[in-house]
């Protein structure tokens, strides 16, 4: 039997052909006795009919100039007007994108770093007679010929390398933590603007309520500041192992780990401003697991329940 | 319009027997038939290699669907920039598009995403004057009500932009909860409670405008 409660709840699906026979039939019956939820269905179809009316949206014709412009510039500059892909695959992930290529060319303008530091440490070639050396006779030495200013070609071509090397590499590593400082901004100034919406909608939210949503945020904060320790701990090893000039910000896993728990809450913060308070249990995420800092807390939260 | 005598009538929503998207004149694009562009995987073929023709032949198929769903999203003052912003997306991404969903459904993807993006950007909209109504054309049909449409497209503006988005997409658009639940990347069941909600939002923002359209 269906009562005036179920109507509100039953509309949606009753105007949309969803209801089974039996039930629809139902519903039928009880809107033949109750005016008023004769009238509330009556409303919502009226709606329902004048939304599905509604004309398309002819846009205006300079939009496709806009387009073709904006295509353009794309593809001069790169399309990094890009929010973040919160429901997206995340092979567009900046730093996944970065990270295998940055990992092997980092290796090469090492190892390439490393043989040309020996290389430049022996003493050149014409300063000692190879054993088999094709051209022994022409390498015998003078004592000018061991001196830097009159360096070997190959030398002072290898000094070229490294120098390019160098700088190639200077400015391949301030690209790349450019990049990661832009990331890690955007994902905070998005995190920070969604709960600055939510704020007003959490003055009507109830205080048990709050509670719960503020114990999710601060796990979120924890596990965010935890993997930053992280980060902080390898760049400064990184420092006492290989000197200041290596900035090592990028640790791929360990910023992977970040971002996972930036996007697990900008999707949880995402979540309670489309569902607002109602049907939404900001404890749900943490029930299922779904915790950006892996399971663990998830795990230990499911426990204590 | 419904009879409000008899219930019965007040039914699926026998109202409503708008064109499935697919058949929707829009869709049978003239000039993407010419350049022989006559499916859709070739349309797409020759966008991935660049063709100008096709890529024009594509927008003008899409056009009206992506301006639409975003307008009624992000409102009328942005509706260039996102709508602008999405087609830029969907050219560039068109050559790792591998066809797992409908070109149509990974179209309204991109631009609910990106009129969502755009409008949590940008907060809630507190205000929604008469710029809103901009582009929003005067509605069909003699017998129904005009001020009804318009407050309609008003009331859309107020409500949060995810209820926006999915009652954009299933009850103008026509799309099935199913597409709805592929576009916003959720389940069919929490599709359908967002619309739920949305609807019952609406309701209580043009109670007495549906109250007076009864007369009609």
């Amino acid at each position: 039997m269906i009562r005036c409660r179920d109507i509100d709840r039953l509309a949606s699906a009753y105007v949309d052909g969803e209801l089974d026979d039996r039930r629809a039939e139902a519903f039928r019956g009880h809107m033949r006795q109750c005016g008023a939820c004769r009238q509330s269905v009556h409303e919502m179809a009226t709606m329902l009919d004048a939304a599905s009316s509604l004309s398309a949206i002819e846009p205006p014709a300079r939009l496709w100039r806009d387009i073709q412009r904006g295509l353009g510039e794309a593809q001069r500059t790169g399309h990094r007007r890009d929010w973040l892909p919160w429901r997206w695959s995340r092979q567009h992930h900046p730093v996944r994108l970065f990270a295998m290529p940055a990992l092997a060319l980092t290796l090469v303008v090492v190892a390439g770093w490393w043989s040309l530091r020996s290389a430049d440490e022996s003493p050149p070639r014409t300063a000692a007679v190879q054993p088999g050396d094709a051209h022994a006779d022409k390498a015998e030495t003078t004592p000018e010929t061991t001196s830097n200013r009159h360096a070997p070609t190959h030398v002072a071509a290898a000094s070229d390398i490294d120098m390019s090397l160098s700088r190639g590499q200077g400015t391949f590593v301030t690209e790349r933590n450019r990049e990661v400082h832009d990331t890690d901004r955007l994902y905070l100034t998005t995190i920070g603007e969604l709960r600055q919406i939510l704020d007003d909608d959490r003055k009507d939210w109830s205080p048990d309520l709050n509670t719960l949503f503020d114990q999710r945020l601060h796990h979120f904060e924890k596990a965010a500041h935890r993997h930053q320790q992280l980060l902080a701990m390898a760049a400064t090893t990184s420092v006492h192992r290989h000197g200041p000039r290596r900035d090592d910000i990028l640790e791929p896993s360990a910023r992977d780990a970040l971002y996972d728990v930036y996007r697990a809450e900008i999707e949880f913060l995402q979540r309670a401003a489309i569902d607002g308070p109602s049907g939404h249990d900001p404890m749900s995420e943490v029930n299922a697991g779904v915790i950006g800092d892996g399971s663990q807390a998830g795990q230990r939260q499911k426990g204590q329940q | 319009m419904p009879d409000s005598t008899d219930p019965a009538k007040v039914d699926e929503r026998t109202v409503n027997t708008a064109l499935a998207p697919a058949d929707r004149p829009e869709f049978r694009n003239p000039r993407s038939s010419k350049r022989g562009f006559d499916t859709e995987a070739a349309l797409i073929a020759a966008c991935q290699q660049g063709d100008h023709a096709a890529m024009e032949a594509l927008y003008h198929q899409f056009k009206r669907r992506v301006f639409g769903l975003v307008t009624r999203i992000v409102g009328a003052g942005d509706a260039e920039e996102v709508a602008q912003d999405v087609f830029v997306r969907v050219f560039r991404g068109l050559p790792k598009f591998r066809g797992d969903s409908a070109l149509g459904t990974w179209i309204y993807r991109l631009s609910v995403n990106a009129a969502l993006t755009h409008a949590t950007k940008r907060g809630r909209r507190r205000h929604v004057g008469d710029e809103a109504l901009q582009y929003i054309p005067a509605p069909d049909g003699p017998e129904r009500d005009p001020r009804l449409a318009q407050r309609l497209e008003r009331a859309l503006l107020k409500l949060p932009a995810g209820y926006r988005a999915v009652l954009v997409l299933h009850d103008i658009e026509g799309l099935s909860h199913e597409e709805c639940a592929r576009i916003m990347g959720c389940r069919v069941g929490t599709s359908k409670s967002q619309l739920h909600k949305a609807r019952a939002k609406m309701r209580v923002l043009l109670g007495p405008e549906l109250s007076a359209g009864r007369a009609h």
